[in-house]
């Protein structure tokens, strides 16, 4: 198939692909205005949710971090007077693809979790929306090179990669004009996509040889 | 009652900054001419990258609920379409994930080419694997080509919506055109 040809399909598409039917805007109006204008609070009023949501991502952190330091306890690796055990065997199960990558794999998880635990915090201020937005652009960087690097293949890490790819891409891209607004949208997203729960299970796995 | 609205239904920019402040006063009206100005772009958004009426509407509401609970923070630095548009599509774009793991009628471009071989009863109409191999793209491969594709918008307002560079857009609907030649051309030499 030449792109002339294609070009002809995507021109038929214009027209065809997922036509939106007619939208009942009243009935719409109607739930907007009753949730934005009518509700306790009106049109300023915050999802109740946002801050549990704080709450939980940084309860999962530190769950995370507590993870990862009993998962490292466990194998002997990476404490201070601990045995170290042989990477071979440490990693028997992982998949042989994986091996290269793993700690740049985990060292992004990680630091992934962390930043969106700060987020989390609520602090919307220029540098530290700078200073976030900075990271996660480095961030970013490196879970692109994973997702086009042999690793990315594997099914397991790479939906989460692909997550973390399009999360850390909008909090690169935060701004602190409209920071509160970005902020939530971020937030909703990374719990409605069970990010933090994912990446806690991925840096298990990874530790123990799981993928 | 709508006001300062014109006649083509789109709020003109002066209009609307008038009507942003009206609206971020609590005032319905002002809000509801901004929704009419708005509500059809963000359906159709919402629409082409969802695939399914009732979670359009869904995210419709949900995106002018954001748009109105948070309209004092609109600091006028883009336009208020191309805000109402990032919101739009940050928000479809993050139901789609969340939809996609309990959806069961999306499926893979290979499953379905191989349902309807078996079947055998339903000659596929190219219109039909054209339709569902752009279905089958990855997410945000999809989104850069049907925005930029099918509904229009340039590779910068695609950048600044879903958060990448334009060249990284325009790669992605590169891509995308690579998979959907590699996906369809066995189709169309079967029929040559």
């Amino acid at each position: 198939m030449d792109d002339k040809r294609l070009d002809e399909l995507l021109d038929d598409a214009r027209k065809t692909y997922r036509v939106p039917p007619e939208p009942a805007v009243e009935a719409i109006w109607q739930r907007i205005d009753a949730e934005a204008f009518l509700a306790p609070g009106g049109a300023t009023r915050r999802p109740t949710d946002r801050r549990f949501g704080a709450v939980t991502w940084r309860v999962a952190a530190a769950s995370l971090v507590f993870g990862v330091l009993a998962g490292r306890w466990t194998s002997g690796v990476g404490l201070p007077g601990a045995t170290e055990a042989d990477p071979a065997q440490v990693t028997s199960s992982m998949s042989p693809v994986l091996r290269p990558y793993q700690k740049t794999t985990e060292e992004l998880l990680g630091k992934t979790a962390v930043l969106l635990a700060a987020l989390g915090t609520d602090r919307t201020s220029a540098s530290f929306s700078s200073h976030v937005s900075d990271q996660a652009a480095q961030l970013l960087g490196t879970a692109r090179m994973l997702l086009d690097s042999p690793a990315g293949s594997e099914p397991g890490i790479r939906a989460l990669l692909l997550d973390l790819e399009l999360t850390l891409a909008q909090v690169a891209r935060l701004q602190p004009s409209r920071g509160e607004t970005e902020l939530m949208l971020i937030n909703e997203a990374v719990a409605e996509r069970d990010i933090v729960p994912r990446i806690r299970s991925a840096v298990v796995d990874l530790s123990g040889g799981g993928y | 009652m709508l006001k300062a609205v014109a006649p083509s239904g789109m709020a003109t920019e002066r209009d609307e900054r008038t009507l942003i402040a009206e609206a971020a006063a609590g005032d319905r009206s002002a809000a509801r001419a901004l929704y009419d100005a708005h509500v059809e772009r963000v359906h159709r958004i919402a629409y082409r990258l969802c695939g399914d009426a009732d979670l359009a509407e869904d995210l419709t509401q949900d995106v002018f609920v954001q748009l109105f609970r948070r309209l004092d923070q609109f600091r006028g630095e883009s336009s208020f379409g191309t805000w109402v548009h990032r919101v739009a599509l940050t928000v479809s774009l993050n139901a789609m994930r969340k939809v996609k793991r309990f959806r069961t009628r999306e499926t893979g471009i290979d499953e379905a080419l191989h349902h309807e071989q078996a079947n055998g009863e339903i000659e596929p109409d190219f219109r039909d694997r054209l339709n569902a191999a752009i279905d089958a793209l990855p997410d945000g491969i999809r989104a850069a080509l049907v925005m930029h594709t099918i509904e229009g918008y340039s590779h910068a307002e695609i950048g600044e919506a879903l958060g990448i560079a334009e060249g990284t857009s325009k790669a992605r609907v590169f891509d995308a055109r690579a998979r959907l030649k590699k996906t369809l051309a066995p189709f169309l030499n079967e029929r040559a």
